[in-house]
């Protein structure tokens, strides 16, 4: 009986040390394909917005290639007025009396620099820091940088 | 002979959601809760909004994110849980069929649900663009890529689901544990992203960018783009899941 009980032990022992060398293993697996396919060479993407408009040119692409391959860092400040298109919407929806129509085409280009700038960020890997600031929060930075410079760009 | 028997499991699973009032609560309920966001994405729409805004933004709704997080415990929580609490966990693992088709058979049965549930809301999209309603045609590249990241992290938190059901004869227990995971998944992620930035590690940084769901969705799937790497990321993380929710299955076998 108590050889049979030891066995069971044994046996329970084995099986639960496969197991967890088993689910080890598949962490393992499971981490090295995630950091594999992440790879700037095994990776890509596909555009299916209308006019591919978060597809930025080659041109652009290769200037960031290139800030990559120099090692440089490229910052961007971003003070915007309204951070997110929601934020619009909540705006319009408080205030009845807005400019709707300023307003819309304030929200097509919030999302298109926003887009723009993610989308660097994205390709521009550790060579691009973007930080985004809310502009009625951040307004003193705003003002401690002087006067608005050619690269500052302020919806 | 193997796919057969999973596809019978499957049709059972299936009907057993179909005839179960409860799955046309959670059906009443989604459509609902998602019906005032979508009133007021049509009301934006109609004081001089854009069609291609109005298809990047129609999944992209709070409510959407909640009722991804919340559906899939719901589904999955008896799965095992219920088999285990009234015994007949028992008699489908002693039946002619292996223990991957059964957590498969479950899984995809359960997913067939989820996009089942979800579908209402694409004959909206087709009401919407009639012509004595918005009379708009919209992109169908963003709505193609936003319900494609909903099923992707659908059928991830499925098999989290699946998975804690196999732990517990609760279920209870099993749907909390889900949903504190869909939460931290939604809610902690950036938070362990931030934490390991200062740990400087590439191979741990990319792992907690592939986390960031949150992200993937509104920056990517909802906006019409698709990105190989988190295509990955869902597949292979669901398959962790289900394999990990076989060996919970086969557990039995050495307790």
């Amino acid at each position: 009986m108590a050889l049979m009980s030891g066995s069971g032990r044994l046996r329970r022992a084995t099986a639960g040390t496969q197991v967890l060398l088993t689910v080890a293993l598949a962490l393992v697996v499971w981490g090295l394909a995630n950091y594999a396919f992440t790879r700037p060479k095994l990776r890509t993407s596909l555009d299916l917005s209308p006019g591919a408009r978060f597809t930025i040119s080659a041109e652009t692409a290769k200037l960031i290639e290139a800030l990559r391959a120099s090692g440089a860092t490229l910052e961007v400040d971003t003070f915007l007025g309204f951070n997110t298109e929601k934020d619009i919407d909540d705006y319009i929806r408080m205030f009845p009396d807005a400019d709707v129509q300023k307003l819309g085409i304030y929200r097509k280009l919030l999302l298109l620099t926003v887009s723009f700038l993610e989308r660097i960020d994205y390709l521009g890997g550790d060579s691009v820091v973007i930080r985004r600031h809310v502009l009625h929060q951040d307004i003193d930075r705003l003002q401690g940088s002087g006067p608005i410079k050619i690269d500052s760009i302020v919806f | 002979m193997s796919g057969g028997r999973m596809l019978v499991l499957v049709r059972k699973e299936l009907w057993s959601y179909l005839v179960n009032p409860v799955s046309y609560v959670i059906l009443f309920l989604l459509n609902l809760y998602r019906g005032a966001d979508v009133y007021n994405l049509v009301l934006g729409f109609r004081d001089g909004g854009d069609a291609d805004l109005f298809a990047i933004g129609y999944l992209n709704v709070s409510s959407t994110l909640t009722a991804v997080v919340l559906l899939p415990p719901l589904l999955t929580m008896k799965a095992f849980a219920e088999e285990k609490r009234t015994g007949t966990f028992e008699l489908l693992v002693t039946a002619p069929i292996q223990d991957h088709e059964i957590v498969l058979g479950k899984w995809l049965a359960s997913w067939l649900f989820y996009g089942l549930l979800w579908l209402p809301s694409m004959l909206v999209l087709v009401v919407l663009q009639a012509p004595w309603f918005l009379g708009v045609g919209l992109p169908f590249g963003p709505l193609f890529t936003a319900y494609l990241g909903l099923f992707l992290l659908g059928s991830l938190l499925l098999a989290v689901g699946l998975f804690f059901s196999s732990l517990t004869d609760n279920q209870l227990l099993a749907s909390l544990a889900s949903i504190l995971f869909g939460v931290g998944i939604f809610a902690f992620a950036p938070l362990l992203q931030r934490g390991v930035v200062d740990v400087d590690s590439d191979f741990l940084s990319v792992l907690a960018d592939q986390l960031l769901v949150r992200n993937h969705l509104r920056l990517w799937f909802f906006r019409g783009l698709i990105d190989t790497g988190h295509l990955v990321f869902y597949v292979s993380t669901t398959a962790l899941l289900l394999f990990l929710t076989v060996r919970s299955v086969e557990a039995r076998k050495w307790r």
